[in-house]
């Protein structure tokens, strides 16, 4: 009971209140009153570089690897070469195309189906280059695939990292610190870069059944 | 009846050509990944299968509310920290954390001893780490049917920004985003086209925020230069 009385009391005085407003009498008096804010909108931020360079260009979408049959263990040794010298010293960048050639005939289910000398491209996915302390480069080189092959035939990849230094020259900087810091100058030292001479040989595998398309 | 006949060929042509996903790429809504563990194990698993990454990792979720995943060079345990997952909104997004993760623990094992010692090189220059698992993300994300532009969506969302580089493990996220971003367009130009991200809010923040630093890369793409840019902060 008591609150409802306070309740009522309330709404009472709220409503005598209500008629006392406070009127800002410059607003009134000097400006237009039809004057709206203008309702928010989002803006939309656009990639000119996208739209300039890439497009209405056909650029493929990459197909996933989604359905690998890993039971599958039918597949013969791809050997190869490279064509020129694979380095991560030089002027390769991610996404840089290689070639590789076959060194001798690859016979499956008694056809030749891939001619020695016949060339192979791959993609060099990543190159991390080598840096102070010693710290080694690496190269990661995948997506082998052959112009008288089906797409995603070709499996394997290279994944190499040059001589790794920092194992010792963090030691030899360590022990010559106390000789006038010399030791500051050894972490100058770079770690190795990864080379793969034309004469090395790479085994890939061409496995014709083991990813499916289509699923 | 002719042009009907062009317009049908035409119109199935393109059909077939269209960009888009099979129709299980997408296996869990955000709700599913905040409320179930299994999850995020799955979505690993798939990465490491459709990237033929034969070394053995695992993955776990912690209560922890850092904003963070890690994983242990011991025992190449990927654990992702609750703070994380509560940013994450799409499939996508959690696959970007995970495969990044995932190169760190194949570059785990690298070297001698079955990789023992390869954290030595880590400690000294761990942004050129950093930097290599952000791009084998993008390359994970992709051949496991991920979108990769998720990477960036993620780190804007989620990853703070600091004053300076030398004092961290990471380079600053802007840096990162902006190299990402530049790994997309090189090799994965596709995805920037047909963006499905474009007007999503994290990602139309990180095109008001990388102007100055996209306008660098334009300048690359424009003079076919190979040089590595010095992203700003
Ligand atoms: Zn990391």
């Amino acid at each position: 009971m008591i609150i409802r009385l306070f309740l009522a009391f309330l709404l009472l005085t709220s409503s005598a209140l209500a008629g006392e407003l406070i009127r800002d009498e410059l607003v009134e008096t000097t400006l237009d009153s039809s004057l709206k804010p203008k309702p928010y909108v989002q803006k939309v931020y656009k990639d000119k570089l996208v739209e300039k360079t890439l497009l209405g260009k056909n650029l493929p979408m990459p197909v996933p690897n989604l359905h690998y049959n890993y039971a599958d263990s039918d597949g013969v040794v791809v050997k190869l070469r490279p064509k020129t010298k694979i380095s991560t010293g030089g002027k390769l960048r991610d996404g840089d195309v290689v070639k590789f050639v076959v060194t001798q005939n690859i016979v499956h289910n008694g056809r030749v189906i891939l001619e020695k000398n016949s060339e192979v491209s791959a993609v060099v996915e990543n190159i991390s280059p080598n840096d102070r302390y010693g710290v080694p480069a690496s190269i990661v080189i995948s997506r082998f695939s052959s112009e008288v092959l089906p797409d995603k035939t070709l499996d394997g990849e290279i994944n190499l990292q040059g001589k790794n230094n920092s194992l010792w020259v963090y030691p030899l900087s360590y022990f010559l610190m106390p000789f006038f810091g010399a030791g500051f100058g050894t972490t100058f030292i770079r770690g190795g870069n990864v080379n793969i001479s034309p004469d090395e040989t790479i085994e890939i595998y061409y496995r014709p059944t083991r990813f499916r398309t289509g699923l | 009846m002719k042009k009907f006949l062009a317009l049908l060929i035409l119109s199935t042509l393109l059909a077939a050509s269209a960009p888009a996903f099979p129709a299980t790429s997408r296996l869990f809504t955000a709700k599913e990944i905040k409320k179930n563990n299994e999850t995020i194990y799955e979505i690993g698993f798939r990465l490491l299968n459709a990237n033929k990454i034969d070394k053995r990792m695992t993955f776990s979720y912690s209560t922890k509310d850092n904003v963070n995943a890690s994983t242990s060079h011991i025992n190449r345990n990927i654990i992702i920290y609750d703070g994380l997952i509560q940013y994450i909104s799409t499939e996508d997004e959690l696959a970007a954390v995970l495969a990044h993760e995932i190169s760190h623990a194949v570059d785990s094992y690298n070297g001698i001893f079955r990789g023992y010692l390869e954290f030595v090189p880590h400690i000294f220059i761990p942004r050129k780490y950093e930097r290599k698992a952000d791009q084998r993300a993008v390359d994970y994300m992709v051949n496991a049917g991920y979108n990769p532009v998720a990477l960036i969506v993620i780190m804007n969302k989620a990853f703070p920004q600091y004053r300076y580089e030398v004092l961290g493990t990471h380079p600053l996220t802007s840096r990162r985003m902006a190299m990402i971003y530049e790994y997309i367009y090189t090799k994965y130009p596709a995805f920037l086209v047909n963006n499905p991200y474009q007007n999503n809010v994290y990602y139309q923040n990180f095109l008001l925020n990388s102007e100055h630093n996209r306008k660098k890369f334009a300048q690359k793409v424009k003079t076919g230069s190979k040089k590595k840019i010095r992203y700003d902060y």
